[in-house]
């Protein structure tokens, strides 16, 4: 439930600042509250985040289970139970699992790709590589994949997430190995899965669908890069580098995976388990309950769909860019860099109060972010951390950060992303999406999309600064910039 | 068929309000509310295809089961979208002592004749609310974009 706008004041006062980048809620905010609740943003970044924030996450304090805080990352907003940004590491023994602290769009995550090419190799070819993206990779309203899949070979799919990919052709084992848990959840259980959901996500494989999902050409502008040994190691490494970085998701499989699960949950929550939640979104069941691992096994099957979706996707454009330019996509240095995982909760040991203890932790728009030296790293980044991808809009730009060890004050995670300041309604108000595409080619930006609405919903007004984002998880200690990213083209669903 | 966008409740995706002088009403806005996020005019949508399905509900208590039928109503929209590429609009309800029969028209995703707004990947149950008003009927609800 959101407080009325008198109590913006309220919620305001009722900040401790801990750092000029960190904010707490004590317990003492929300009745039931069993932690309190920390917000990293500047006192700016603050005074933009709506109102529902607070409550939201002052709401995920008082889940069962929970372990030291409720976080909510600096790009936060408001969400549907937890906020986007929200995390809480919860003990897997007396504590809940909820689809409301993992999102709709369960493993929406993003994709980083260096080339070999520079811009000056590529801008003459762009608008035609850019038109041919979007016709290989799927965007928009109800769109399909080019896969022709039977259901049987949907759920092998879910069961095998980018494995699968690599058994068809569609992966190498570098790009497996790069892919946050290797782009495979262990324990995905098709069978806990509705036939609804094999449906809607049967023909969406290698799709990139709508709202903020996209794919993007970008560059390393000279003077971009903030530490020029990780970027190397990244492999990133001569000034105006062009790389593809791309956003999406597991599509209707993972919404309708966790509708039927918030469903399920809202009717054993109170009646078999005596837990009460102060949003209906906001429904849990037992991590260690039959309900609980239902959706728990579920839940990775749509993690599985989603890394094989955006390999497949990875694959289209290895095809587009050999097409364009003629050359193998080996000799186009077309190399994954990393594949990070948004909207999830995993099983992960973590300090806390300097014992190693086993916690489910629920990342809702935020990154895992571990630092150097951490278990489940490829072996050729364990040295110096997880890379971490953050979008920011369309016309500004985005980054790669890195895990530090200071992260884990988050349980290892950061934003995802800059987070949006206005709604879609007002944005269209705004924005007018042709003129905005023409305008965006007039500044470099060569952008292709099959709804002119839809990008007008996304024009960059429309959010938040990414540099202000990146500097506050700096600032804090949560990750720390490697480069930023340039757009020049760009394909929005 | 009256329905209006609202600005204060989500900056991420769509939250709308539907208005209906009878339930049957109501829930023909929120279709077309719905559908209007996906695609900018509504009667680009032929009548190629007829469907009818039908929708239950267990809750025997208002506002509950209304509120259970129309999720489950718009949520039916948004799988035959996906599942079938179908852009469905309803066109006649009759609510029975089980939930709810709907028919109506549809027509598979044409991008070269549809104008196409923002993909909807479904409905939530955030601030989601059916109110029976004293002449009237009306609706609350955030779709997931």
């Amino acid at each position: 439930m959101e407080r009325p706008e008198h109590d913006l004041a309220a919620a305001f006062s009722s900040l401790i600042p801990i750092s000029e980048s960190l904010w707490e809620l004590p317990i003492s905010y929300k009745p039931g509250m069993r932690v309190p609740a920390r917000i990293y943003a500047t006192e700016s970044l603050l005074k933009r985040m709506d109102l529902a924030v607070f409550d939201q996450v002052a709401n995920v304090a008082t889940l069962p289970g929970i372990v030291k805080y409720a976080f909510c990352m600096p790009d936060g907003h408001s969400g549907y139970g937890f906020p986007i940004g929200g995390v809480a590491a919860m003990d897997p023994r007396s504590g809940v699992i909820s689809p409301g602290g993992i999102g709709f769009d369960i493993n929406c995550g993003m994709r980083l790709v260096t080339t070999n090419l520079v811009r000056e190799q590529l801008e003459p070819r762009l608008p035609e590589l850019v038109e041919a993206l979007y016709r290989r990779v799927p965007s928009g309203v109800g769109c399909r994949g080019s896969l022709e899949l039977s259901a049987e070979d949907f759920i092998e799919v879910a069961a095998k997430g980018a494995r699968w990919c690599l058994e068809r052709g569609y992966a190498t084992r570098e790009d497996l190995e790069l892919t946050e848990d290797g782009g495979c959840a262990a324990g995905a259980d098709p069978s806990e899965v509705s036939a609804e959901a094999v449906a809607r996500g049967q023909d969406q494989l290698g799709t990139l669908g709508s709202g903020n999902h996209y794919l993007e050409i970008q560059v390393v502008k000279p003077g971009h890069v903030h530490d020029v040994a990780a970027a190397r190691a990244f492999g990133i490494d001569r000034p105006d580098q062009v790389v593809v970085m791309f956003h999406c998701g597991s599509r209707g499989f993972g919404h309708q995976i966790a509708s039927d699960y918030l469903r399920k949950f809202q009717r054993v929550m109170g009646p078999k388990y005596g837990i009460s939640v102060d949003d209906r979104e906001l429904a849990c069941a037992p991590f260690d309950s039959p309900e609980g691992q239902a959706y728990f096994k579920a839940m990775k099957c749509a993690i599985n769909m989603s890394f094989a979706n955006r390999q497949v996707i990875l694959h289209r454009i290895r095809e587009v860019f050999s097409e364009v330019f003629a050359k193998d996509p080996s000799e186009l240095g077309l190399r994954t860099v990393y594949d990070v995982a948004h909207n999830t909760a995993k099983l992960e040991t973590h300090l806390v109060d300097g014992k190693p203890r086993e916690l489910l932790v629920h990342r809702k728009g935020a990154t895992r972010a571990l630092g150097p030296g951490a278990e489940g790293l490829p072996g050729r980044y364990r040295e110096l951390g997880q890379p971490v991808i953050l979008g920011g809009s369309m016309e500004t730009g985005s980054y790669l950060l890195l895990g530090i060890e200071k992260g884990l004050q988050t349980f290892f995670s950061t934003a995802h992303g800059s987070g949006r300041t206005m709604s879609r309604t007002q944005a269209k108000r705004l924005f007018h999406g042709r003129a905005l595409a023409d305008d965006m080619r007039r500044r470099g930006i060569y952008v292709r999309t099959g709804s002119f609405a839809g990008l007008a919903e996304e024009a960059g007004g429309a959010y938040k600064s990414i540099d202000e984002i990146v500097d506050v998880t700096a600032r804090a200690g949560i990750s720390r910039p490697i480069a930023k990213f340039t757009p020049i083209g760009n394909i929005k669903g | 068929m009256p329905f209006r966008y609202l600005d204060d409740i989500t900056h991420a995706d769509v939250a709308f309000e539907a208005t209906g002088a009878s339930q049957e009403d109501l829930f023909l806005s929120a279709s077309d509310a719905l559908l209007r996020v996906m695609i900018e005019e509504l009667d680009t949508i032929r009548p190629i295809q007829t469907r009818e399905f039908s929708i239950s509900s267990d809750e025997a208590s208002e506002p509950a089961r209304s509120e259970d039928l129309l999720y489950e109503y718009l949520q039916k929209l948004v799988y035959l979208k996906d599942a079938e590429a179908l852009l469905f609009r309803p066109s006649t309800l009759r609510f029975t002592p089980a939930g709810l029969h709907v028919q109506g028209i549809g027509e598979s995703i044409d991008r070269a004749r549809h104008e196409l707004g923002t993909d909807v990947k479904g409905v939530t149950l955030h601030r989601f609310k059916v109110e029976r008003l004293e002449k009237a009927w009306r609706a609350t609800v955030v779709l997931d974009i």
